[in-house]
């Protein structure tokens, strides 16, 4: 018995030093006796192990969950309390308020799994907007954000699959494979040669994609742009180029446009493109005020800046180019051999948007610092 | 430790709002909490919707025993673990079990998302994912308890309500019996 205890305490310091990076070969070579026994079990918790581990967790699946929790402590708490005539009319408006809330957020059950063209479709859009409303934490938005994003890339997968012809607007990195074949978030894009130039300019980058999809062959692009979150926070740290924002990381470039002095502690509003992963690349940042014995009347000359953190996925009034690639007009499968002259002309608009932002995207990417 | 609390919370007086049902530490506890139990039940489940389900669900139940059960953050992680345990075995005894026909159609995972690796992910997490439900009730608890995050012997141990003696001889056979499994599907 004891000789078998011993194998399993062996057992449990080998997986420990597994757990702390060790190599599996290395381990088992302190033990070539045992390696036999050891080394199936270690492989085995090895995949064990790698069956976990890059799961991300849904942000609107843990807000649905506080807010049931909460909801449903409320009503247990308010089951008993029923002695001040006033704090029980607080507590029924309460309840009123959170049932309103349960509502929403039961309703948006049945909605979760609709896709674009069903008759649910607007109220799960309008749930996700009432959950963003209600995050205040700067990091929950963008995570919240990027989670409704992969809802619209999965239900535009549905589509694809179901082979139904539907209007969709997707947003996520834009991605080339070694077959020419692009793609936002895992949803095949249909790009005509002119489109595809430029979206070599933007590979990796977060972009927003409308257009008509058609069944397998992926998203008929009208329109692909390059996504911009705007949003406003504390400044907390500065270090080289990369700062942080409310808990938000942000690569500072020599091309961003800096208005008043950062400070940390002062309030900035920032317009960045996202790349890759993790980076936000600032385009804009302008301080607007900071948190001792600032002017407040000094903080507001866009019209829409506050107090709360505010994020903004299309902003309109911001100086900043955005790329809109206007497909020709023509229906599916066109004769490639005659394109009509107009196309181009009407397309010349775009061109110089696009011309810029390429000489943008070009001053920015390079920089990107290596971790 | 991957979920180790904030060192500026006040732990104690956490649970001491939370028993008064303060909104406010609810919220915390939860936020503290939920990250551990989704993995757990990501763990053990191939449908994400049940998942969400599952997770929110031990939630609920906490309330119920908050006042009586729990008196540290601790005792907390340790009861919604133990309880996403049974709820998930209650899945698996189809007391949950629904849209068994669109589970098959859709590949439908919880989000095992690397945009390179995605696909190898899905795979591995199927494949342990099919091999672990031939294992024992226990010897499934303790491989989700610790791998699916890195929770330590002593952790687990706690978790499981066993000696630590106990769970060093439990995650052996686990082992064992996984290695198996997963050799018979190669077969």
């Amino acid at each position: 018995m004891a000789q078998h205890l011993e194998t399993y305490s062996l057992l449990e310091n080998c997986l420990a030093r597994l757990n702390a990076g060790e190599d599996l070969e290395s381990i088992l070579a302190q033990y070539p006796q045992q390696a036999a026994e050891l080394r199936p079990l270690l492989t085995a918790a090895l995949k064990a192990r790698q069956s976990g581990s890059p799961l991300r967790i849904p942000a609107s699946a843990q807000i649905d969950s506080r807010t049931r929790f909460l909801v449903e402590a409320r009503r247990r708490q308010s089951q008993p309390k029923a002695f001040f005539p006033r704090l029980n009319f607080a507590g029924a408006l309460m309840t009123a308020l959170i049932l309103l809330f349960a509502g929403i957020f039961g309703t948006s059950l049945a909605s979760a799994e609709t896709v674009p063209g069903e008759a649910l479709y607007p109220v799960k859009r309008v749930v996700e907007q009432a959950q963003l409303a209600l995050t205040t934490s700067q990091t929950a938005r963008l995570d919240l954000e990027e989670e409704f994003d992969r809802r619209r890339v999965a239900e535009a997968e549905e589509l694809e699959q179901n082979g139904l012809t539907e209007s969709v607007r997707v947003a996520g990195p834009l991605e080339e494979s070694d077959d020419e074949t692009w793609s936002v978030g895992g949803v095949k894009l249909k790009l005509t040669s002119e489109q595809a130039v430029l979206a070599r300019t933007l590979i990796g980058s977060y972009i927003e994609v409308n257009g008509q999809i058609r069944g397998e062959e992926g998203i008929e692009v009208e329109s692909l742009e390059l996504r911009l979150f705007t949003f406003s926070g504390t400044l907390e740290a500065i270090q080289d180029t990369e700062w942080t924002v409310s808990g938000v990381k942000v690569l500072v470039m020599e091309s961003t446009q800096i208005t008043g002095k950062p400070k940390i502690g002062k309030r900035v509003d920032l317009t960045t493109l996202r790349y890759d992963e993790d980076y936000f690349l600032a385009l804009t940042v302008r301080v607007t005020g900071g948190s001792d014995g600032d002017k407040p009347g000094e903080t507001d000359k866009g019209g829409k800046n506050s107090d709360d953190p505010v994020i903004t996925d299309i902003i309109d009034d911001v100086p900043v180019p955005t790329i809109e690639l206007t497909r020709t007009p023509e229906p599916e499968k066109s004769e490639p051999t005659h394109e009509p002259e107009e196309t181009k002309g009407s397309n010349s608009g775009s061109d110089d948007k696009g011309t810029e932002l390429t000489k943008l995207i070009e001053t920015i990417l390079p920089t990107k610092t290596p971790d | 430790m991957t979920y180790s609390l904030n060192p500026d919370m006040d732990i104690d007086g956490l649970l001491a709002r939370a028993h008064q049902f303060d909104p406010q530490a609810l919220s915390q506890l939860h936020d503290q909490l939920y990250p551990q139990v989704y993995r757990y039940v990501a763990y053990r489940l191939d449908d994400p919707q049940a998942c969400e389900d599952i997770s929110s669900e031990v939630f609920l139940r906490l309330l119920d025993v908050l006042k009586k059960k729990v008196q540290t953050v601790q005792s907390a992680r340790a009861w919604v673990m133990g309880t996403a345990n049974h709820l998930v075995m209650d899945y698996y005894r189809n007391k949950y079990r629904r849209k068994v026909e669109k589970l098959e159609n859709h590949d439908n995972l919880p989000d095992y998302h690397s945009p390179e690796g995605e696909t190898e992910s899905k795979l591995i997490h199927q494949e342990v994912h099919d091999a672990m439900l031939n294992l024992t009730d226990d010897q499934q608890h303790v491989i989700a308890l610790r791998f699916s995050q890195e929770l330590s012997l002593e952790e687990t141990a706690q978790m499981m309500d066993k000696t630590v003696n106990a769970v060093k001889v439990l995650q052996y056979r686990a082992l064992a019996a996984l290695r198996r499994q997963l050799d018979r599907r190669y077969m």
